[in-house]
């Protein structure tokens, strides 16, 4: 064996099973460990473990409304009769993006062999959270493949890269560097996932969260100026509190997202002359302070 | 979003409820197809909107209710003289309730726990009377 071959090996074998080695994944476990972010944790600790109890990190199970989505669309496949899927065996990465472009866009790095034994987890009775939750939107798909909205314009997401608000050096054996993402601190970058309204240029077109639609079309021109960011992650929290899965935050802040007035008015209301109704007007006001419509996600 | 609205007399009778659901209600859009106007659930169904009645950002919603005190009209013979005979006197029941009312978040149709399936965001009860 040549000394370079020798190097070779060395090398790959020091290097964590990542996105840089440019292969695709060939089970969850393998795709897991390639997009691993463990590795942050030692750095950002806060921001990790905040990241951990965020609906982002199980964004395979959700509230467990996402299981039922995923199953309902997986069925829809063997249906649709231009799918070309009549059964699992048939299902690829590309029949899976629909839903995983938000869910797990990780899964465009694997093999059709992953996107099968994603849809027998979501399909086992009952649904093998297990394998679904090691997989999810971690610090990698902000800060590498979502980091960049304009790729004519600004490229592709490089490998190796950590896109935030800063240019340099990154202290990381596979994510080296740190180069500045565009629209890390803009709604946008929100938007992505929380949409606009049904994907029309897929060939499944789905209609899942569309909060990004009232952001733009209903908060701005009300005279909103606020962004995603500087509500759901105030302080630079990543927990992304809202009251779905973090019920308990806006129970601490029942003002943050709703003003609500009621007023009774008991009284008795003359129909006509000698009936004499008794009654209460109640009028409950509520205004939706949030910069989207609610409910909506 | 649901918003609840109860009245209770004060011996803990119901005499009035109400629910209203705030929902994006969608169709899955394919008019060619019967029937066209029942509303989908499925992100791989749904393509557009038939109502949509959630709070949209920096809007009011009011909504307004008129609950009435229990009563009966009751024919009153005795007290009256002849001449007024069966005419019909109103008897309120209750003079006092507890109106609740409760807006929360919730995951299903049904409310299921609080805290963990829902999760309210406004709770308050009117005592009103009349005299």
């Amino acid at each position: 064996m040549s000394l370079r071959r020798f190097m070779v090996i060395l090398l790959f074998m020091a290097l964590p099973f990542t996105a840089v080695a440019g292969e695709k994944a060939k089970t969850v476990d393998e795709l897991a460990k390639m997009y691993d972010v463990s590795s942050c944790k030692k750095c950002h600790a806060k921001i990790h473990e905040e990241w951990e109890k965020s609906a982002h990190a199980t964004a395979m199970v959700g509230t467990g409304r996402t299981i039922g989505g995923t199953r309902g669309y997986i069925n829809a496949l063997k249906i649709w009769k231009n799918s070309g899927v009549k059964d699992v065996k048939d299902i690829t990465v590309e029949h899976l993006m629909p839903c995983m472009d938000c869910h797990l866009p990780q899964l465009k790095d694997a093999t059709d062999d992953v996107a099968r034994e994603i849809v027998k987890a979501y399909l086992a009775d009952p649904a093998d959270k297990k394998t679904l939750n090691k997989l999810g939107i971690n610090c990698l798909v902000c800060h590498n493949i979502r980091s960049i909205a304009r790729k004519w314009q600004d490229g592709d997401p490089e490998p190796g890269v950590i896109y935030g608000t800063k240019e340099g050096s990154h202290p990381d054996k596979v994510y080296t560097k740190m180069k500045k993402s565009p629209i890390i601190k803009e709604a946008v970058m929100c938007g992505h996932c929380h949409g606009l309204g049904p994907v029309l240029t897929d060939p499944a077109p789905t209609q899942c969260a569309t909060a990004y639609g009232s952001y733009l079309h209903a908060y701005v021109p009300a005279g909103g100026n606020q962004t995603c960011q500087d509500c759901h992650m105030e302080k630079g929290s990543h927990r992304w509190s809202g009251f779905i899965t973090q019920g308990e935050t806006v129970m601490k802040q029942p003002n943050r997202a709703f003003d609500v007035d009621v007023i009774a008015t008991p009284y008795q209301f003359l129909e006509r002359p000698g009936n004499l109704i008794p009654k209460t007007n109640l009028t409950v006001k509520i205004t939706n302070k949030a910069g989207h419509r609610i409910p909506d996600g | 979003m649901v918003l609840d609205v109860t009245a209770k007399t004060k011996d803990g009778k119901e005499v009035f409820s109400d629910r209203k659901i705030y929902m994006l209600q969608c169709t899955d859009s394919r008019g060619s197809e019967a029937p066209s106007d029942v509303m989908v659930y499925g992100a791989q169904v749904k393509m557009g909107y038939i109502v949509e009645n959630t709070f949209m950002p920096l809007q009011t919603k009011v909504e307004n209710y008129e609950i009435k005190f229990p009563y009966e009209d009751a024919e009153v013979f005795q007290e009256l003289p002849v001449k007024e005979a069966g005419k019909k006197v109103r008897k309120i029941k209750a003079k006092e309730m507890d109106i609740a009312v409760e807006l929360r978040w919730q995951n299903d149709p049904d409310p299921g726990q609080t805290g963990k399936d829902s999760y309210i965001l406004y709770r308050t009860t009117k005592n009103v009377k009349i005299r």
